[in-house]
């Protein structure tokens, strides 16, 4: 079976060491994850309370992306979590790490995450389309 | 692929984004040279420094050399991060390969570059002068890179750029020699270009200090099939045809100028600005933080400021710098100081503005083979509005291969100017297409 491109990308970013866990999702569903097992274990420590501060943060998406919202990121502990979402949509990529991290690195690789899942979804839609 | 070949100059551009270091040499290696119709008379490499963890620098290299043909003259380095015509990276590797029949290149290198920079340097000149001896081309340009400057990590104690107590920050900048000779701390790259460029007055000089992705811990430069830590590397070509060369800064300066009146460690290190402690002095009267504001960010402080706000020493050809550290009341920066210093306010409005400037509407940009660019690691201040670097390049560049390499420092020479080390400027080299001419 073909892995889902798009998972290809998340593995990708979790090959970075400052990146402790990723995933494409949206309000209350998280669309595309890698294998959890892959994710930083003190990041699942505190997984639940992330998850619901990123939940509250997909409100602010959802209502501002159609207005050109790009990104958003928030701390929390020793952690900020990145949002960078796809425009025009209610869905965000998303990446947790560090709270010191490099991030000059990190968002140039978000970048090229986002704009190589945009292709895919757009590959997705013409297939869907023909 | 992009390639420009349709002018006897022929240039072609490498890139890869494997991840295993072998895979990787190959890749660059053949993307380049895919794009020639004849050998490539040089090979420029550039890559991020993942390839550490990832194989090895060595494997990357034998990884070039499984494709690219035998003797062909490569340097190259690490850096921050690129752009070029494929897009922007934090990782991966690329390549320039320039093929021109109408051109010698000779390539020298000198070692032990922060224990004896003069050494190095006379060294790595020679060695191309040698191999230029008997060129015929009076058209000449050198590119270079050197081994940056690097922060000691000790056990236990951590990275050694932020030494809170006064008194083991005065015992860490007794011990600076120690981490010198070890090859650790200023890259000193001011005396490298002072002294290339003397020696090599006639030539165009671009290039860098090779960097790991902004955490200053180790660095490498590539000359033919080995790897170096501790070297200029350097590639000299002489050519028919004219040279084009830019140098423009995207610091926005702050003019007013202030004393040194203490210095430690060969200049490195200010102790005392204005007769007051250094560190007190930069917070507080020049940057207007409080000491509560000061005590808040703690540990935090040097990568708070570090990259923010550079200095500008009065030196002839107006040299910048970053911070090198805080040890106690010292505040170290990269080169070596004079009698004043100004701290320049970085931002992006500047930093794309000295692109503009570089490529004004009315410049013709079509007539150039390629363009290679030195900018010092501007994502680590922009981030991911770098890509906004790339769109302006597509646009000016079209279809030229061009490649934005992102060192810790810069360097540049012009002959009959002064030599320039500094940060956060956009300095292009390239040649002109004979039928430009």
């Amino acid at each position: 079976m073909t892995e889902d491109p798009i998972l290809e990308v998340l593995n990708d970013l979790l090959n970075y060491d400052e990146i402790l866990a990723c995933m494409v999702a949206r309000q209350n569903m998280i669309s595309v994850m890698p294998d959890q097992s892959r994710f930083n274990p003190k990041v699942m420590e505190i997984w639940d309370i992330i998850k619901r501060a990123m939940d509250d943060m997909f409100i602010i998406i959802r209502e501002y992306s159609q207005a050109g919202l790009g990104e958003m990121e928030f701390r929390l502990q020793d952690y900020e979590v990145l949002f960078y979402v796809f425009p025009d949509t209610e869905n965000a990529l998303v990446a947790i790490i560090p709270a010191l991290s490099n991030k000059g690195l990190i968002e140039i690789e978000m970048e090229n995450a986002r704009q190589d899942i945009l292709k895919i979804m757009k590959e997705k839609e013409e297939i869907l389309v023909a | 692929m992009v390639m420009a070949g349709n002018t006897k100059i022929e240039a072609s551009l490498g890139f890869t984004r494997k991840w295993n270091a072998r895979e990787a040499g190959r890749e660059v290696a053949k993307s380049a040279i895919n794009g020639l119709n004849q050998p490539p008379s040089f090979f420029l490499l550039f890559t991020s420094i993942h390839y550490k963890d990832l194989g090895g620098f060595d494997e990357l290299l034998n990884g070039v050399w499984d494709v690219l043909p035998i003797g062909t003259p490569l340097i190259g380095g690490t850096s921050a991060g690129f752009i070029n015509n494929y897009g922007c990276f934090g990782r991966g590797a690329t390549a320039l390969a320039v093929a021109y029949p109408n051109m010698d290149v000779g390539i020298g290198i000198g070692r032990r570059t922060k224990i004896s920079p003069k050494s190095a340097s006379s060294k790595c000149a020679n060695m191309i002068k040698k191999e230029l001896k008997k060129t015929k081309y009076d058209q000449k340009f050198l590119i270079d890179m050197i081994s940056g400057g690097k922060v000691p990590n000790l056990p236990v104690r951590g990275l050694l750029n932020y030494v809170k107590s006064p008194i083991l920050g005065n015992i860490a900048v007794r011990l600076f020699p120690i981490f010198q000779y070890m090859g650790f701390l200023f890259g000193r790259e001011e005396e490298l270009l002072d002294c290339l460029s003397s020696k090599m007055r006639e030539y165009y000089i671009i290039g860098g200090t090779s960097i790991d992705e902004g955490n200053f811990l180790v660095n490498y430069q590539f000359f033919k099939d080995k790897v170096y830590t501790d070297a200029i590397v350097a590639l000299g070509v002489a050519i028919d045809t004219p040279i084009f060369m830019t140098r423009t800064s995207g610091l926005g300066k702050h003019e007013k100028k202030f004393r040194v009146t203490k210095t430690r460690c060969k200049r490195r290190v200010m102790a005392r600005i204005e007769n007051k402690k250094a560190k007190d002095f930069y917070f507080k009267e020049i940057l207007g933080l409080s000491e509560d504001q000061i005590n808040k960010l703690g540990s935090n402080l040097y990568y708070k400021f570090a990259y923010f706000f550079p200095f500008s020493l009065d030196k002839k050809g107006g040299y910048s710098t970053g911070l090198a550290g805080f040890f106690g009341n010292n505040v170290a920066i990269a080169h070596s100081i004079n009698d004043y210093i100004s701290v320049n306010f970085v931002n992006g409005k500047d930093l794309f503005d000295s692109i503009f400037t570089t490529f004004n509407d009315k410049a013709d940009n079509t007539r150039f083979p390629f363009m290679l660019i030195f900018s010092s690691s501007h994502q680590l201040l922009i981030r991911n509005k770098i890509f906004r670097t790339k769109e302006i390049l597509d646009k000016k560049l079209g279809d030229t291969p061009y490649l934005v390499i992102q060192p810790m420092i810069e360097n540049t020479y012009v002959p009959n100017e002064n030599p320039y080390v500094g940060v956060y400027g956009f300095n292009t080299l390239s040649v002109l297409k004979e039928d430009s001419i």
